[in-house]
């Protein structure tokens, strides 16, 4: 199921990069930061929080500024 | 390590380099820092920046009476280019948010670009109100409006913002080719032009038009406040209440 779930979060990762046609992820980490080496700006991390609640239902922003990976696996509990 | 501070009349040089770091689209200087931060009529404008060697990030508010509230407009949001989505803007708000809790604010609102609008919806937690259509129209009264919330302005602040006291205040605004004059601020009813360009309060919307428009939000940081605050088509907005339209004179 935690597999699963990883899955979808790298794809909706991936079809944000994909939608303003930059490369996309193969894998992801916990240490990985989602400015630094996803290449996300605000914009994106907007976009990201939307789409993350549409399929998990958790506000990723609720509480705090997530910055890695690891941030966003903790607030959804995978 | 950032370091996030309300800033001071020492910082406004770097705060103006800043803005200008990318162009200067909005024609700052000191003299126009002056004008917003230190000139302001209505109250003590908030400057608050985040510092990494030097100022990398900046959100200020102007003191605005509305209705029964005590509100701040939120104006002059930039982050350097290099910092986007690394947290400033969420540590900026995060003091500006405290800033207007301790000072007894009851929200804070501002006419975000779209994109920033995104950001405050979904990060930063601020209301959509809606948005302002531009719209042209031949005949204008605003007598309809007068119990809508409104930003209420002091005769200072007329003479701040347009440089004189007039009936009303328009600017000319070429658009695709195309000259409108827009109607800025108006203190008396039944305007009649040719053709007069505004936020025709009939059509602000919940929803974005397809149509050019501006988003209008809200941070509530007072939870008592009349939720009817957080709905556009409770307001009366023009469109010299918002910092974008800079009046030119004559």
């Amino acid at each position: 199921m935690k597999e699963i779930k990883l899955d979808k979060l790298k794809e909706i990762i991936n079809e944000i990069l994909d939608n303003s046609e930059r490369e996309t992820i193969k894998n992801i980490r916990d240490d990985m930061s989602l400015t630094d080496d996803i290449g996300f700006d605000s914009l994106d991390l907007a976009e990201l929080t939307v789409h993350v609640e549409k399929v998990f239902g958790i506000d990723i922003f609720e509480d705090g500024f997530v910055e890695s990976i690891g941030d966003i696996r903790k607030k959804i509990g995978i | 390590m950032k370091l996030y501070r309300l800033a001071n009349k020492n910082d406004a040089k770097n705060i103006v380099s800043l803005f200008t770091s990318e162009g200067n689209p909005y024609h700052w200087t000191l003299s126009k820092w002056n004008h917003y931060y230190m000139n302001y009529p209505e109250g003590k404008p908030v400057s608050v920046v985040a510092l990494d060697n030097g100022v990398i990030g900046h959100y200020g508010m102007l003191p605005v009476r509305i209705n029964q509230y005590n509100a701040m407009l939120g104006v002059h949001a930039f982050v350097k280019k290099e910092y986007r989505g690394s947290g400033v803007i969420f540590n900026l708000m995060y003091l500006v948010n405290k800033y207007c809790s301790d000072n007894g604010i009851d929200f804070i609102c501002g006419f975000n670009n779209h994109n920033f609008a995104k950001i405050c919806k979904s990060i930063l937690k601020w209301n959509i109100a809606g948005y302002l259509l531009f719209d042209d129209v031949s005949y204008f009264d605003n007598q309809n409006y007068q119990d809508r919330y409104r930003f209420i302005y002091s005769q200072k602040w007329y003479q701040w913002k347009f440089g004189s006291l007039k009936p009303f205040y328009t600017k000319e605004y070429i658009k695709d080719g195309k000259r409108l004059t827009q109607l800025l601020k108006t203190n008396r009813t039944n305007i009649i032009n040719d053709s007069i360009n505004l936020w025709n309060p009939e059509r602000y919307t919940l929803t974005e038009p397809d149509k050019w428009n501006q988003p209008f939000l809200i941070k509530v940081i007072n939870n008592k406040i009349d939720k009817n605050v957080l709905d556009i088509r409770n307001w009366y907005i023009e469109m010299g209440d918002s910092d974008t339209f800079e009046y030119e004179g004559d």
